[in-house]
């Protein structure tokens, strides 16, 4: 009885090691994951150099690896199973109330040195360009105005502090603080429960607040909203893949004054006339309807021909911004200076920059 | 290669168990000598050749003993045997310990002398202490001489113990290496010993280390007593996973090969004494320590000074052969006199007291060890034992203490049960149902260390990788 027991026991282990091992060398390599914005990697090479290095057996591990059978299952089945014995903290998110996923950044997260180094650009930059008004609006993230959701006793870092710290430290730049009315509306749904972003309604209450630093007044009437999407499930899902929790509204404010205007992408390497890319709503990154994702440069060219060219800096949180501004100039740019690798003063010149604005949220300055 | 990535469970393993099965028994230990070094290759592909050199080295020294024993000639088979003590101890001395002993005299001396930097080669503190008890023990004529290379460099080689032991003295399996016999049931132990043990290294001491990694993030001199008692406690349970998990998967893994390696681990935490644990823990390593230093030191046979002198030589020993820092050789002298004290002093008194109190006072010296061992900072981990005991005036709890044990108690609680469980498995084995629950058991194990496994793989970027 025992010896069958066991018998029965190696096939069925044999098979469990061997069946992983036929599925990676014997069907058809994935070359992209959605879920987690990459790349997977390739059938590896057999050089002698990458073997006297190394590099070979690296290759062949990452393989293996990112082509393993059921690999989204089998996490997904992690989180599952670290969800059911109460883990409010996974791989990085926090499973806080209402089922929103809090990105969790801890005081032990913030690199001083960046920071401190990001400002000190930033007072540099002010400075060379001390004939343009300069606005910086430093967007702060759920883990700090939805603080009240996250698990009771969770350690977040001190955001508040922060933001005080490039508030005091910046010079000849007006700070857009948005910290008290984003948390007047912190009952609404001003952040995405499943992605890192803000809402478009977030954004729209912040367009308000910079409304009040630049003379105009907006009217929440003139917009009508529409629903999108009822299906995102944005970067902080990707993280868990727990396929249980509610998904993301994506809406749009369309101006019922809207004006006319064209975008050119990279440098004119390709134009579109709207800040709306429906296409991508068939992707899994949804927030990229906003202008389509991140590019090293786009410029939009509005009919108010009223002589006023804007450039912002950004990261994606600017995204969903920047469709409120464009009404109020001729040119509106957008730098990101992750990707962007020419003069930045050079470009300020050339287009004829008349105010400049700052837009990014408060990770972007510390990590 | 390390036995817990997806790499070796479905590719090397299915193949080398295939490659093995189909051959004839003749050609066997050949195979299981050139998967070793592939093994070993495949992480270091330049070291390779240190343990290549080891092996033939201290075979060429074996046949040379012999032939001097063979021609009555002992003094000369006495040269070769310090020969090869001596070049194998230099060769670790020298990729483990040269940084260490040149930065120390730097210290002392104010020079600058340039560090060498050079990356220590795997399992070298394994296979060269291997190797030794094979040069050892064909001098003291305890075993005979190896005459094949293949079978030779099979067992220096053999890729289960190769990198985190257990310690194999070659006399323990020398008869093996001839004569060993693969079998159904044995297989299938194996399995459950390899599914057991990386379950212990994946599940639970991978993840309780996350857990000690967090909590030691902040800043040591501000944590407040129980949080710093219960950093100690997590880093006490991945240390006994991490390495426990590794010598089962070892022993299943050579027992899928037919091969019975001697156990490493007897749940060290359930002793009663310092004395108990080091019976219990890490069994390999003491083993060879005794019986190749204290021994023939005199060990206890000598007087009580010199009883005193070789239990400090060992230990200090036994703490420097964990790392070349000198948080580890004051770790292992913590170790040599409370056994000293336990010896002569305490033990007498320890035996009446409350089971209770034995057992608390074993742990609680065992955890403040690994707070020792753990920091090779001396001051960090000087700082944390002052928030253990209270010295840092930060209080007793605070709200981060409550989170994480809301958070991870099922973890804590699953580490504390299974490092102390009271079922002895030699009465359970015999049972009736035994074979079913532990096979689907082991399944069930090994399915959820695969999702632990593939969770370390899975990588997701906030904006997209050019």
């Amino acid at each position: 009885m025992k010896r069958q027991v066991n018998i029965i026991f190696i096939i069925v282990f044999i098979f469990i090691l061997i069946g992983p091992f036929v599925y990676i060398f014997f069907t058809n390599d994935k070359e992209y994951a959605e879920n987690e914005n990459r790349y997977l990697s390739e059938k590896p090479r057999l050089t002698k150099d990458n073997l006297l290095s190394g590099q070979y057996f690296k290759n062949f591990e990452s393989y293996v690896d990112d082509q393993f059978i059921f690999r989204e299952n089998l996490y997904e089945l992690k989180t599952k199973i670290q969800k059911t014995i109460g883990n409010k903290d996974i791989n990085g998110v926090y499973l806080a109330k209402d089922n929103y996923l809090i990105e969790k950044t801890l005081d032990s997260d913030i690199d001083n040195k960046k920071l401190l180094n990001n400002i000190e650009s930033l007072n540099e930059f002010a400075k060379n360009n001390n004939r343009r008004s300069i606005q910086l609006m430093v967007v702060p993230t759920s883990s700090l105005i939805l603080k009240e959701k996250l698990p009771k006793y969770a350690e977040i870092f001190d955001q508040d502090n922060v933001l005080n710290t490039i508030k005091s430290s910046v010079n000849d730049i007006t700070y857009i603080d948005l910290r008290n009315v984003l948390s007047q509306h912190k009952k609404e749904y001003i952040y995405y429960k499943t992605d890192h972003h803000w809402t478009t309604l977030g954004s729209f209450y912040s367009y308000q607040e910079w409304g009040k630093y630049n003379n105009i007044a907006v009217d929440s009437n003139s917009y009508f909203k529409k629903v999108v999407t009822s299906d995102f499930k944005g970067t902080l899902y990707s993280k868990l893949l727990d396929n249980s929790i509610e998904s993301d509204e994506i809406v749009i404010f369309n101006d019922k004054n809207q004006i006319d205007y064209e975008i050119t992408y990279n440098f004119n390497k390709s134009k579109s006339n709207n800040v709306y890319n429906f296409e991508k709503l068939r992707e899994k990154d949804k927030y990229q309807i906003f202008l389509g994702g991140n590019y090293p440069e786009l410029k939009i060219t509005t009919n108010n021909k009223n002589q006023k060219n804007l450039l912002i800096i950004k990261d994606s949180y600017a995204n969903a911004f920047v469709p409120f501004l464009l009404k109020h100039y001729e040119n509106v740019h957008l730098v990101d200076m992750r990707y962007f690798k020419q003069n930045l003063d050079e470009y300020i010149n050339d287009y004829n920059i008349t105010e400049i604005l700052i837009l990014c949220n408060t990770l972007s300055f510390i990590k | 290669m390390v036995f817990s990535s997806l790499n070796f469970l479905f590719c090397f393993l299915p193949i080398i168990l295939i490659i093995y099965y189909l051959s004839p028994k003749s050609v066997r230990n050949l195979i299981l000598f050139i998967g070793s070094l592939i093994f070993y290759a495949w992480g270091e592909p330049i070291y390779i050749f240190v343990m290549l050199f080891s092996t033939i080295f201290d075979y060429t020294n074996g046949l040379l003993i012999e032939k001097f024993y063979l021609e009555k000639n002992q003094k000369k088979a006495k040269i070769i045997l310090l020969n090869s003590v001596f070049v194998n101890l230099g060769i670790l001395c020298f990729f483990k310990y040269s940084d260490f002993f040149i930065s120390n005299i730097n210290n002392i001396l104010n020079i600058n002398i340039p560090l060498l930097n050079i990356a220590l080669p795997i399992g070298i503190s394994f296979y060269t202490f291997q190797t030794l008890s094979y040069t050892i023990d064909t001098y003291l004529r305890k075993v005979n001489v190896q005459k094949n290379i293949i079978d030779f460099g099979c067992y220096v080689t053999f890729f289960p113990q190769l990198v985190a032991g257990p310690i194999i003295k070659y006399k323990d399996i020398n008869n093996q290496l001839k004569e060993r016999k693969e079998s159904i049931d044995g297989f299938s132990y194996g399995i459950n010993r390899l599914c057991i043990g990386l379950f212990k290294k994946v599940v639970l001491a991978n993840n309780i280390g996350m857990l000690w990694t967090e909590i030691s993030n902040h800043p040591i001199s501000q944590l407040p007593i129980l949080t710093a008692w219960l950093g100690a406690l997590c880093f006490t349970f991945q240390i006994y996973y991490d390495f426990s998990g590794y010598s089962d998967m070892a022993i299943g893994l050579s027992k899928m090969f037919g091969f019975s390696f001697p156990e490493n681990f007897d749940h060290p935490y359930e002793s009663k004494s310092i004395t108990e644990f080091w019976r219990r823990w890490h069994i390999s390593l003491g083993s060879w320590f005794k019986e190749y230093v204290y021994i023939p030191l005199g060990g206890s046979k000598k007087g009580k000074i010199k009883l005193f002198r070789n239990l400090l030589i060992v230990w200090i020993l036994t703490g420097f052969w964990h790392g070349a820092s000198w948080n580890f050789i004051v770790w292992g002298l913590y170790f040599g006199i409370i056994l000293i004290i336990e010896k002569f002093v305490l033990f007498k008194y320890l035996k009446k007291l409350p089971s209770i109190i034995q057992h608390l006072y074993t742990i609680i010296l065992v955890v403040i060890s690994w707070v020792i061992f753990s920091f090779e900072d001396m001051n960090q981990g000087y700082l944390y034992l002052k928030s253990m005991f209270g010295f840092n005036h930060t209080g007793f709890i605070n709200d981060y203490l409550i989170y994480l044990l809301k958070n991870h108690s099922v973890l804590i609680i699953i580490c504390t049960v299974l490092s102390v469980c009271f079922i002895k498995i030699k009465d359970i084995q015999k049972k009736k149902w035994y074979p079913i629950v532990i096979n689907t058991g082991s399944i069930l194990l090994f399915l959820l260390s695969l999702c632990f496994l593939i969770g370390s793989t899975y990588n997701p970027f906030l904006y997209f990788r050019f």
